[in-house]
């Protein structure tokens, strides 16, 4: 198969687009059109500062890779939720974001590591909190400590790595229990307010997970390949699954599952009206906005982590 | 699977690894492991090809899985 633009060997085949193309164009092609989303979806200028929330994975580091070669003013964030379970998963994620950060001295690396910040890892506070597999707990602590790190050091911007088959999962998640509240917001850009102060943006949101990890590989992206030891059964991988299933006789219908609902959504105001607003509080402690009464979900969360972790040590004999 | 000889390629995927005939196009191969062609990436001595490529006999081939999931 030769590449549409140049007749070179084609690296890679888009059936959703009936577009072939070489290394140097597909490379090319990427951040070609991710600046076409940021501006179509209005996601960010050029004078912005934007925090990439950077995982080690494929996704993010193409995402600040990307980003960084489009001249954007884009630092990370690492989280280090001292994830292990005999795979070294937080550690070996850790390296390939610092690697990455290594080669790009011009952006800074922001890290937060749970443990060292709030006493306890990922997993060892949601046998505490949500008793069972962390990843509510996680999801949680990412998002708190990721408003927190962009509204203390200045941007407005927090852009995640999420591609289109994340997005179709949730997506097909979402429509399957018909959670009304998140089809309103889930979308490229999620305006500041009601989860925090900065706007969240996914400028790789159109993209396949298929050509993010080809764009890390052909630009030499060292990413951890494994999964993180939680995700094994995660539901999302289900969605991804029968998506996939439907791509592979039917090319681009996961794409069009999104971006109709998009379009749908916009075009049509009263299929997902913008309920009165709720009532949002900041929280006393820590100063983000909550709908709870009093502390927020997140500051409650460690507040019996400590409270838990006190008693075993008063309680464990000398 | 049967042991190799010269008519066959390799594919790895994870853990796992694979014997098909050469000759047969990479995305017939990867149907025929019970793999989705939407869900790998096809890589051959450090180089990404594209699904229609034939293997050749002795070709060893890594599939990267491309799907991560949380
Ligand atoms: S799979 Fe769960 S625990 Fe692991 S990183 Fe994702 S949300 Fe966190
Ligand atoms: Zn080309
Ligand atoms: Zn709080």
């Amino acid at each position: 198969m030769k590449c549409r633009k140049c007749s070179a060997r084609a690296v890679i085949n888009m059936r959703q687009h009936k577009l072939a193309l070489c290394k140097t164009h597909f490379i090319a092609w990427m951040q070609e059109q991710t600046e076409r989303f940021i501006h179509h979806y209005r996601m960010f200028a050029r004078d912005e500062r934007v925090l990439v929330a950077v995982s080690g994975g494929k996704d993010s580091l193409a995402l600040w890779d990307i980003l960084l070669t489009l001249g954007y003013r884009a630092d990370g964030l690492y989280i280090d939720l001292g994830i292990d379970e005999g795979t070294a998963y937080s550690e070996t994620s850790y390296a390939c974001v610092r690697a990455f950060a290594a080669r790009h001295p011009e952006a800074v690396l922001h890290t937060v590591d749970v443990a060292a910040v709030y006493g306890a890892s990922i997993p060892e506070a949601a046998q505490v909190f949500h008793q069972g597999k962390p990843c509510s707990t996680c999801g949680l602590a990412k998002r708190h400590i990721m408003n927190r790190v962009a509204g203390d050091k200045g941007y407005s911007v927090l852009a995640t790595g999420h591609n289109l088959d994340d997005e179709a999962a949730t997506l097909l998640g979402n429509t399957l229990s018909w959670s009304v509240e998140y089809l309103r917001r889930q979308g490229p850009v999620l305006p500041p307010g009601e989860a925090g102060l900065v706007r969240k943006v996914k400028p790789l949101c159109r993209f396949y997970e298929r050509e993010t990890a080809a764009y890390a590989l052909l630009r030499g992206i060292d990413y951890i390949y494994d999964e993180c030891p939680f995700a094994a059964d995660a539901t999302s991988l289900r969605y991804k699954e029968l998506l996939n299933a439907l791509e592979q006789d039917s090319p681009g219908s996961k794409l069009r599952f999104y971006l109709n609902f998009l379009r749908a959504r916009e075009q049509h105001p009263d299929f997902l009206p913008d309920e009165a607003g709720l009532t949002l509080h900041a929280c006393p402690t820590c100063g983000q906005a909550t709908t709870n009464d009093g502390d927020c979900t997140f500051c409650r969360m460690w507040d019996r982590v400590r409270r838990f972790k006190a008693q075993e040590v008063a309680t464990t004999p000398a | 699977m049967a042991a190799s000889d010269s008519a066959t390629a390799i594919l790895h995927f994870r853990h796992q690894t694979f014997e098909v005939p050469a000759g047969m196009s990479a995305r017939d191969a990867i149907v025929r492991c019970h793999l989705n062609p939407e869900t790998v990436l096809i890589v051959r001595e450090g180089e990404l090809l594209t699904d229609d490529v034939q293997l050749q006999p002795g070709d060893r081939i890594r599939l990267v899985a491309v799907i991560s999931g949380g």
